[in-house]
C-alpha cells in the first residue's frame, strides 16, 4: 500500500500531461524518458511550481493538491534539487545549508545538520562561497540544503546532467546512500539510463506526457530496445586484497589481479561476462567466478540480460548471439562466469 | 539659519537634501514597481515601461511644464495636496521633490528592474521549495542578490537629481534657501558674469560627481570579479 499517490492532468498548448501513479515510499524511484516527455513538468507539478488543471497529489496524510486544495511550494514538505543547482550566491555554503533548516518548524527537523555534513562530506566547504565550488561540490551542497528541510519527498531533476563524467561518478555513491541514511523517498528524474540503472531498481518510464511503463527497472527497460541496445553497464565488485596480487570476495572466492597496494574495486563490464553450466577445464579470460542467477530479462530473440548475485552483490551480464536461451539459465541456478577482462579502480 | 558668510553653501546643502530625499522616496516607490514590471506577463508591459522611460527622452522643460500645471493650485496633484491640508506645491521644496521623483524615475526603476530580471524565477523557486514564503523569499533572497542594482539606482538617482536644472527652474523658481539649488546658483552667477564663483561651484560639483561614479564602478568591478 503506497502512501504517495499522484494523478495529474495538465493541458498546455501543444502538450498534454496525463499521469496517474502510486510512488514507492522508500528508496529511489526513477522517472525516465526522453527530453520533452514531460518529466520536468511532472515534478514541477509535484513541487507546486506549476498549477495543473486537474490534479490529486497526496503524500502520506497530507493532500498537496485536489479539486479544492492547492498548497503553494513553501507549504509542501518537499526537497527539490535542480539540474542547474541554484545555490544562493549571497550566502556561503553554511548559509545555504541552513536556509531551509531555519524555515522548518523545530519539531519537524528530523534530519540533523551534522549527519548531512558527514554523509555528503561538506565539512571543508562550509565557509566557501558558492562560486568557488566545483560543479560536483555545489550539487552536494544543494542536496544537503534540500535534505535539511526534512522533506517527506525528495525530488531530483537531472541533478547530474550538467556535470562532467568524473564528477558524475564521484557523486553517485552519495546519492545511493540517501534513502537508507535519511529514510526519505526520492523521485529521481533522468534521461540517462546508465545513471538510472546504477541508482534504482524501480523505474517509471514516460513518453509524450504519458506513463508508458512502470516497475522493475530491467523489465521496463526491456521494452525500450533503443535504450537496451546501447546499455553496457560496468559492474563494481567490492572485496579485499589479501596479498599483492590476490583479491578476495566476501564469499571467499579468490581472484588473481595485477599487483596493487591500495584498496581497489573490481570493474567488470556486463558484456565481458559469459556463463557456463559447469566449470571448464580451460578458459580464456581474466577470471572464473561462481554466482547465482536472480533474474533474466529478454531483450530480443538474440539478446538477454541476466542479473546475478555474486557474493551478495548484484551484477548484470549481457548475453548476445542467442546466449541465455539455454534451459539451465534460469533464476535460482548456480552458474560459472568467465570474465574476459577485469579492470581495477582505486577507492 | 545658514552661514551666509559662505553663500555657495546654502544652494549646495539644498541640492543634497533634495537629491537625498528624492532618491530615498524613489527607492521605496520603485521597488514594488520594478518588481511588478519584472514579473508581469501583462501584454501592456511595454506601454508601462515606455511611460517609466519617458523622462529619459523628454526635454526637462516639457516635464517641468506639465509638472507646473499638475502641481499648481488648480492642477490635480496641487489641488489634492491642498485639500489634504498641505501648502501650495509650486515654488516649494515639497513640489521640487515630487517633480524630481518624476524626472529621476527611470534612473532608479531600470537598474532595480534589471537586477530582478537577471535573477529569474529560478532563484525564487529554490527559495520557495526550501519553505520560504513569497515575502520572506523577496527580503532574504531577492533583495540581497540585487544589491548591485540598488547601488546603481541609488547613485544614478542621486547624481541625476543633483544635476537637474530645467525642471527645478520651472517648478521651483529661484528662491534662496528654499528652491535655489546648486545648478541654478551656477546659472545665476554666470548671468551676473561672476565667472570665478561659477567656476568654484561647477568644479566642486564636477569633482564630487566624478568621485561618486568612480566609487560605483570600483564596487561594481569588485563584485564582477567575485561572482
Amino acid at each position: 500500500m503506497s502512501t504517495l499517490d499522484v494523478t495529474i492532468k495538465f493541458n498546455y498548448p501543444g502538450f498534454d500531461l496525463d499521469v496517474c501513479f502510486p510512488l514507492p515510499t522508500r528508496g529511489i524511484s526513477g522517472l525516465f524518458g526522453p527530453s520533452g516527455s514531460g518529466k520536468t513538468t511532472l515534478i514541477r507539478c509535484l513541487a507546486g511550481l506549476e498549477r495543473p488543471t486537474h490534479a490529486h497529489i497526496r503524500v502520506g496524510n497530507s493532500v498537496w493538491q485536489s479539486e479544492e486544495v492547492f498548497l503553494p511550494p513553501h507549504k509542501r514538505r518537499l526537497g527539490m534539487v535542480f539540474q542547474d543547482v541554484r545555490l544562493f550566491n549571497h550566502l556561503n555554503v553554511e548559509g545555504n545549508l541552513l536556509f531551509g533548516y531555519k524555515r522548518t518548524a523545530p519539531e519537524d527537523r528530523k534530519i540533523k545538520i551534522d549527519d548531512v555534513i558527514a554523509v555528503l562530506e561538506l565539512k571543508t566547504l562550509l565557509n566557501k562561497r558558492p562560486e568557488k565550488l566545483s560543479g560536483g561540490e555545489a550539487q552536494r551542497v544543494a542536496i544537503g540544503r534540500a535534505l535539511l528541510t526534512s522533506p517527506s519527498l525528495l525530488l531530483m531533476d537531472e541533478p547530474l546532467a550538467a556535470l562532467g563524467e568524473q564528477h558524475k561518478k564521484d557523486i553517485l555513491p552519495y546519492l545511493k546512500k540517501l534513502p537508507q541514511k535519511f529514510g526519505i523517498p526520492v523521485l529521481y528524474v533522468s534521461h540517462d539510463f546508465e545513471e538510472m540503472a546504477s541508482l534504482t531498481q524501480y523505474m517509471i518510464c514516460m513518453d509524450q506526457g504519458k506513463i508508458r511503463a512502470k516497475g522493475n527497472l530491467l523489465d521496463v527497460a526491456s521494452e525500450l530496445p533503443h535504450v537496451m541496445n546501447r546499455w553496457a553497464p560496468d559492474n563494481y565488485i567490492d572485496g579485499e586484497i589479501i596479498s599483492s596480487d590476490q583479491f578476495k570476495l566476501p564469499d571467499g572466492q579468490i581472484i588473481q589481479i595485477p599487483p596493487s597496494s591500495s584498496p581497489v574495486r573490481l570493474v567488470i563490464n556486463a558484456r565481458d561476462i559469459s556463463l557456463l553450466h559447469s566449470p571448464p577445464e580451460h578458459y580464456a579470460g581474466d577470471a572464473l567466478l561462481k554466482g547465482r542467477i536472480t533474474e533474466i530479462v529478454k531483450i530480443s530473440d538474440r539478446k538477454n540480460i541476466v542479473s546475478l548475485s555474486l557474493a551478495e552483490q548484484e551484477i548484470h551480464a549481457i548475453l548476445g548471439d542467442r546466449g541465455g536461451n539455454e534451459p539451465w539459465i534460469s533464476p535460482g541456478n548456480d552458474v560459472f562466469m568467465v570474465v574476459n577482462r577485469i579492470k581495477l579502480e582505486t577507492g | 539659519m545658514h552661514d551666509f558668510s559662505i553663500p555657495g553653501l546654502t544652494p549646495l546643502i539644498l541640492s543634497f537634501k533634495l537629491a537625498g530625499v528624492t532618491t530615498l522616496l524613489l527607492i521605496i516607490l520603485a521597488t514594488p514597481l520594478a518588481w511588478w514590471l519584472s514579473q508581469t506577463k501583462n501584454s501592456f508591459k511595454p506601454v508601462f515601461e515606455a511611460v517609466v522611460a519617458l523622462p529619459l527622452v523628454l526635454p526637462p522643460t516639457v516635464i517641468g511644464f506639465y509638472m507646473l500645471i499638475l502641481l499648481g493650485p488648480e492642477g490635480f496633484i496641487g489641488r489634492s495636496w491642498i485639500g489634504m491640508g498641505g501648502d501650495t506645491l509650486t515654488f516649494s521644496f515639497t513640489g521640487l521633490v515630487i517633480a524630481s521623483m518624476v524626472y529621476s524615475l527611470p534612473f532608479v526603476v531600470q537598474p532595480i528592474q534589471n537586477s530582478f530580471e537577471g535573477l529569474g524565477r529560478h532563484t525564487l523557486e529554490s527559495a520557495w521549495t526550501l519553505g520560504s514564503r513569497p515575502l520572506d523569499a523577496f527580503f532574504s533572497v531577492v533583495l540581497p542578490l540585487s544589491a548591485k542594482g540598488y547601488l546603481t539606482a541609488l547613485v544614478l538617482g542621486f547624481a541625476h537629481t543633483l544635476g537637474e536644472f530645467g525642471i527645478v527652474l520651472m517648478v521651483g523658481g529661484n528662491i534662496p534657501g528654499k528652491t535655489r539649488v546648486i545648478s541654478i546658483a551656477i546659472y545665476d552667477h554666470v548671468e551676473m558674469l561672476d565667472y570665478s564663483y561659477a567656476h568654484k561651484l561647477s568644479a566642486g560639483l564636477l569633482i564630487f560627481s566624478l568621485v561618486l561614479l568612480i566609487g560605483v564602478y570600483l564596487i561594481n568591478h569588485r563584485w564582477r570579479i567575485r561572482t
